[in-house]
């Protein structure tokens, strides 16, 4: 492949046209940077809301009582719902469901007081299913168990920065006892949480133990499932279609009012997210692939100059022997190169640019909730690359064809 | 080593077509130096073109060492030019971007000769027209006389049966143009056969034999004057 004649060709004739042969390729750098700088964000703004997703379980569904929007066999708009406890264990019990966990907010403003500290933290009761479907990560102990359900244990598993508030480490915490409203609770567990700060501070009792010990009754705040992650997102509303005709029909309202009981698809919002950034990627994708056409053209229009004004030396070429592959080759040789080392300058530019952003953004340690990690994978560097090739090559067809048709009787003219 | 019989060329022009050349019948012989003569439009351009094989002839045949050259493709001609044609051109036609000897060594490259074999060939036609010294230089550091003997050593290198020179002498000044005169006589001398195109008398004088063209016809044994204009 290496042909030395051809080389010192091919560079001494962009030497002799530096800045032409400068502009050209500054439109196909341009066009590969903005392609990679398009696509970086764009894998930026996925891992952000990706991240995002990952603090709770994807194939989740959440499950809140409200009330009625539609009258229904006589009863009035606007009955308020409730959830109890055996909603739970009855909704549990259906076919895909794999974790079922149910919530017990404790209401109003209290401290949780250790020793002389005392500080306010939120309180909820939950049962064992709870961990996996919040994906809270236990660092130290263990989470609420079903046999402190069934025992009414009064234990706490707490955030960890629950227990930096109270505890000098997270070991220190296991076996002391806080104050909960009145109650004395046994820490359990220290757990972190990727959902931020807020999931971090606070505080999980078993669910029948916090309902007792503040007037809940049977009432849960809310009820969560996780469904079989190999379940089809159409699979998974014919599921939530289900759970709402069941609470349709023990709470007597309309199987088609949607307010009186609200179910978040955590799945189906994930085909959503997905769905979109399929659509984003592809407009990103449409847009490089037009920048770098316009670039494209660029380099074939240089091409064509170049031709134009080596009309001559092609004839003489042709005339000393040059067959048409001789000439095709080293126009297509030149477009390709040119549109290769200033593609690969501006992919060069383009990851640059992405790692300090990356390095900045890791540095300033800023918490941005949509946008992280901004990234192009080596396959996709690669693939442009080849991308880069296909279009040198196809910015120098027309040019070596028109070369190619040049006639030798030109080298005559004097 | 060169027949033509009845070649016949016309070009489409705007209205019609110009026959530029009539029934033109020739034969030049191995080891010939002959010159075409004309004044423009005389058609002798194109006769160096059909004998060049680098433009198609409408009907007729024409022979270059026995091997009847009519419909080529590109790349057959291309090789022919290579292989049996040695070419010289009025304004020199070196690769600016090339030194001497790279340009001398150009129609071998065709031949995918190797670089080193092909420069170290290149080297002896270079020796051959006294610019051995000179083989590293760039054709714009040459004189326009020491150009055309290296054009003319590019187009000896690949053993051609027939150097075909188009106005060799027409951008140098008379000294230097016999000094080139005198290298087309030793090239000939060596068996190769020589056509020159010019409109020069004095250099037609130096050549065996004119052949003299007026309106795409030849016409041999008549008064010369007839082709001065």
């Amino acid at each position: 492949m290496f042909d030395f004649d051809r080389w010192q060709e091919i560079l001494s004739v962009l030497w002799m046209n530096k800045l032409r042969t400068i502009i050209t390729g500054t439109s196909v750098a341009w066009a590969i940077f903005m392609m990679v700088f398009l696509m970086g964000g764009g894998n930026g703004l996925q891992n952000g809301v990706e991240y995002m997703f990952k603090d709770d379980a994807i194939n989740a569904f959440w499950i809140w009582p409200d009330a009625t929007s539609m009258p229904y066999q006589g009863l009035p708009v606007g009955r308020e719902i409730h959830l109890e406890n055996s909603d739970h264990d009855r909704i549990s019990g259906f076919e895909g469901i794999v974790e079922s966990s149910g919530r017990f907010n404790i209401r109003g403003a209290f401290n949780i007081k250790y020793k002389e500290k005392a500080q306010a933290f939120s309180v909820r009761g939950v049962h064992s299913g709870h961990l996996e479907i919040e994906k809270t990560i236990m660092t130290h102990g263990r989470f609420i168990s079903d046999r402190d359900n069934e025992e009414l244990r009064k234990v706490a598993v707490i955030g960890k920065l629950v227990s930096e508030e109270f505890f000098p480490s997270p070991e220190k915490a296991l076996g002391e006892w806080i104050d909960i409203k009145g109650g004395l609770y046994q820490v359990v567990g220290v757990f972190e949480d990727i959902g931020g700060d807020r999931e971090m501070q606070m505080v999980y009792l078993p669910i029948e133990t916090a309902q007792i010990a503040n007037n809940g009754g049977q009432r849960m705040s809310q009820l969560l499932l996780t469904v079989d992650p190999e379940m089809s997102v159409a699979n998974t509303l014919l599921l939530e279609d289900k759970i709402r005709a069941d609470f349709a029909r023990k709470f007597k309202f309309d199987p088609k009012d949607e307010r009186a009981i609200g179910i978040r698809n955590g799945l189906e919002n994930w085909q959503r997210f997905q769905t979109m950034f399929f659509g984003i990627k592809l407009i990103i994708g449409f847009t490089g692939v037009l920048t770098l056409l316009a670039g494209v053209i660029a380099v074939s229009n240089i091409m064509l100059i170049t031709v134009k004004e080596r009309t001559k030396e092609i004839g003489v070429k042709k005339a000393l022997g040059a067959k048409p592959k001789h000439i095709i080759g080293s126009i297509m040789q030149e477009s390709i190169f040119i549109t290769l080392t200033s593609g690969y300058l501006g992919l060069v530019v383009g990851v640059a640019l992405m790692w300090a952003a990356n390095t900045a953004l890791a540095a300033l340690e800023m918490e941005m909730q949509f946008f992280r990690n901004p990234e192009i994978s080596w396959q996709m560097a690669a693939a442009s690359l080849v991308l880069l090739v296909v279009a040198g090559a196809l910015g120098g067809l027309i040019p070596a064809w028109k070369a190619a048709n040049i006639s030798p009787v030109e080298a005559m003219s004097a | 080593m060169i027949s033509l019989t009845k070649i016949n060329k016309s070009y489409k022009t705007g209205q019609g077509s110009l026959h530029v050349l009539k029934d033109v019948d020739l034969e030049i012989g191995k080891g010939e130096l002959v010159s075409i003569m004309g004044s423009s439009g005389s058609g002798k351009s194109t006769l160096l073109n059909i004998l060049g094989i680098l433009d198609q002839y409408d009907s007729g045949d024409y022979y270059l060492d026995d091997k009847l050259i009519k419909n080529l493709s590109d790349s057959a001609a291309a090789e022919y030019r290579n292989r049996f044609l040695g070419f010289v051109f009025q304004s020199f036609n070196l690769l600016s971007f090339k030194t001497a000897q790279e340009n001398v060594a150009l129609p071998l490259y065709y031949q995918n000769v190797s670089r080193r074999e092909r420069n170290a060939i290149a080297l002896d036609y270079l020796e051959m027209v006294g610019l051995k010294d000179w083989y590293h230089h760039m054709p714009n550091q040459l004189s326009g006389g020491q150009k055309q003997r290296v054009a003319i050593a590019r187009a000896l290198i690949s053993k051609p049966k027939v150097v075909l020179a188009d106005e060799p002498t027409g951008a140098l000044d008379s000294k230097t143009s016999y000094e080139v005169m005198n290298l087309f006589k030793k090239v000939n001398e060596q068996g190769i056969t020589v056509i020159i195109v010019t409109h020069e008398h004095d250099i037609s004088r130096l050549c065996d034999r004119a052949i003299k063209l007026k309106d795409g016809v030849i016409h041999n044994g008549e008064d010369e004057s007839a082709f001065t204009s």
